[in-house]
């Protein structure tokens, strides 16, 4: 009966005493994206923020050392379409709504990247470019005497197929101010290493989004264009809400669980009433929660593996 | 303990490229360079801690940056410099006898290296720009290269030993300009010194690669440059540091074959351009112009 009550009051002033959104609207404020932002380097530090550099064109409402977040080269072996799609936003929430478990939600965005068909597309190749194949393999130096390296530096050789497919890709998260959520922008590099056209990044965007809400844009905060895909942030903030009402009533009712039982166990209850349990996820770890999400947008760019911890 | 194998090394880098370092490109091209085709100086800095869980190379990464004559590095990048040759005509591109060419800077790197063991590391590129069609033909190169008298490296592993790692990373990260270090009598981790190596016999350097027991080919560049200041070296410890994970230790064996040369100038057997995916040594063709082309671009906005 106290707790309920209290429970209740804690729901009422929680937004209040913190003075941000989060919780009630998904959004954040940019004072709570570098707190996040800090926490996602702390925990990932293959996350990183910017470096100063002259090149960047710096927002004010932010420190200079933490206008947006980078992470660099990651993988990307097949396009989505080879992943098999459990379809977007929608079905994350009919999930949400029948099921318990906290990890459970989270193994469900997370699985996407796992359930894979093994349906290897055949080369595809730029038509313009296929008149330059033949100079270019005019170019190719036959090797001689390199003996005693080749073997290494061929060590993939029988993979070739599988190797031309592999993408890299940097993401970047910066701060939507219009929509007080962090938006995700993606750059990607062919498995030569040279740069993609929009065209062929968007492969890499599940069906679903890819009409809707990525966007081709130049990277809005360096001085000299760099085009990108970005994931429009309308839809974020609703998104975040879910997850994160879905953490706070999992918490809650695992709490619940975990008091019962110790009072069966005949441990004091009075134990609850000094700490003042907040269920819901902190707002430092909004941008974890906030990349759970984005693997279900981009399935195959493996920026995920930086998880494994969750 | 592994038993006695010759020692392969892996591709030492990653190339790279971005559109803004094409576009900067461009712009020298049309505005500053015009029709001089000297090299042009570039510097890429290397982040040897985040190493891509797929690669086998750390990243060489290029972007407008790295035409910068500052190099403003972050605190733990190792920075490498490197050239480009960027050509007028097609034909030139096509024509040049691009292993002379990958030979020249390799005798550069060697007679750096002979200087200071750390400087033989750089990187060139050659390139010609389509700039009509926005089409980017380029190839990455990092001269790697080996005296004849020694290309048998033969080595056997040695068993593990995490513990001491962990001071040599931090050696190479406040050290980093450095891509060797030594033992000193005292154990104590020194700068390159030919003459206290020859007492302890124990190298550490600097490793781009993750393959497992396989360091980069840049290993080869150190190795030449340490037979030459010490021609009658046969058996030594040589550590591989990886700034993550991976280092490892190899008791060498030169089989030296014939008789050494002492020149300065010796014929090198030198490789180093980078191979395309399917392990070809070809160049590399880029076309840009649904990124660059601002009629295009207009197109694809939404």
């Amino acid at each position: 009966m106290i707790r309920s009550t209290l429970s209740s009051w804690r729901e009422y002033l929680t937004p209040i005493t913190h003075k941000s959104t989060f919780l009630t609207t998904g959004q954040i404020t940019p004072k709570e994206f570098v707190q996040a932002g800090d926490y996602l380097c702390h925990m990932f530090p293959t996350w990183k923020w910017n470096e100063e550099s002259s090149d960047i064109s710096y927002r004010d409402f932010l420190p200079k050392n933490k206008q947006f977040l980078i992470i660099r080269k990651v993988p990307c072996d097949k396009r989505a379409e080879q992943c098999v799609e459990v379809e977007g936003p929608d079905v994350i929430m009919k999930g949400f709504a029948e099921d318990g478990d906290e990890d459970d939600v989270l193994e469900y965005i997370g699985s996407e990247t796992e359930h894979v068909q093994s349906t290897p597309a055949g080369g595809t190749k730029d038509s313009s470019i296929d008149d330059i194949d033949e100079l270019i393999q005019d170019m190719e130096i036959k090797e001689e005497d390199e003996n005693d390296d080749t073997e290494e530096f061929n060590a993939k050789g029988g993979l070739a197929k599988d190797m031309a497919q592999e993408r890299y890709y940097d993401l970047y998260i910066a701060y939507s101010t219009s929509y007080r959520v962090p938006k995700m922008y993606i750059v990607g590099f062919n498995s030569n290493g040279s740069p993609l056209s929009p065209e062929q990044m968007f492969e890499d965007i599940s069906a679903d989004y890819r009409t809707k809400t990525a966007t081709i844009e130049k990277l809005p905060f360096y001085k000299n264009s760099v085009l990108s895909v970005s994931i429009h942030p309308c839809k974020h903030a609703n998104v975040m809400k879910i997850l994160l009402d879905k953490v706070r009533v999992v918490r809650q009712r695992r709490r619940k669980e975990l008091q019962e039982e110790q009072e069966l166990d005949g441990v004091g209850d009075w134990e609850d009433l000094q700490d003042d349990i907040d269920d819901s996820l902190r707002v430092d770890q909004y941008l974890i929660v906030f990349l759970k999400f984005i693997t279900s947008v981009t399935p195959s760019i493996q920026h995920d593996y930086t998880m494994e911890g969750w | 303990m592994s038993s006695e194998r010759v020692l392969n090394y892996s591709a030492p880098f990653k190339s790279f490229l971005d559109t803004s370092f094409f576009q900067e490109l461009s712009r020298l091209k049309l505005d500053v360079l015009k029709l001089d085709s000297t090299c042009q100086p570039l510097v890429v800095n290397l982040d040897l801690h985040n190493i891509p869980k797929s690669s086998d190379q750390v990243p060489l990464f290029l972007t407008n940056r790295s035409f910068e004559k500052h190099n403003n590095r972050s605190d733990d990048e190792v920075p490498v410099r490197g050239k480009i040759y960027n050509f007028n005509v097609l034909d030139e591109f096509k024509n040049l006898d691009k292993q002379q060419l990958l030979h020249q800077r390799a005798l550069e790197c060697w007679e750096d290296g002979l200087e200071d063991i750390n400087k033989c590391v750089s990187f060139v590129i050659i390139s010609f720009a389509d700039l009509k069609r926005y089409r980017f033909y380029y190839w990455l190169g990092v001269p790697c290269f080996q005296r004849p008298s020694s290309t048998v490296v033969y080595v056997q592993g040695e068993g593990d030993s995490n513990h001491v790692w962990k001071t040599y990373q931090e050696w190479f990260d406040t050290n980093y300009s450095k891509w060797v270090c030594i033992l000193n009598e005292d154990n104590d981790i020194i700068n390159y010194n030919k003459d206290i190596f020859g007492k302890t016999k124990v190298l550490a350097v600097r490793d781009t690669s993750t393959m497992e027991n396989t360091p980069s080919a840049l290993t080869k560049n150190f190795l030449s440059v340490l037979q030459h200041d010490i021609p009658h070296l046969t058996d030594f410890k040589l550590l591989v540091i990886r700034q993550h994970k991976g280092s490892f230790a190899l008791n060498v064996t030169f089989a030296s074959r014939g008789v050494q040369s002492l020149s300065t100038n010796p014929d090198m057997k030198v490789a180093g351009w980078e191979k395309n995916i399917q392990g070809k040594l070809t160049p590399r063709v880029v076309d840009l112009g649904s990124l660059l082309d601002p009629l295009k671009i207009a197109d694809q906005s939404v």
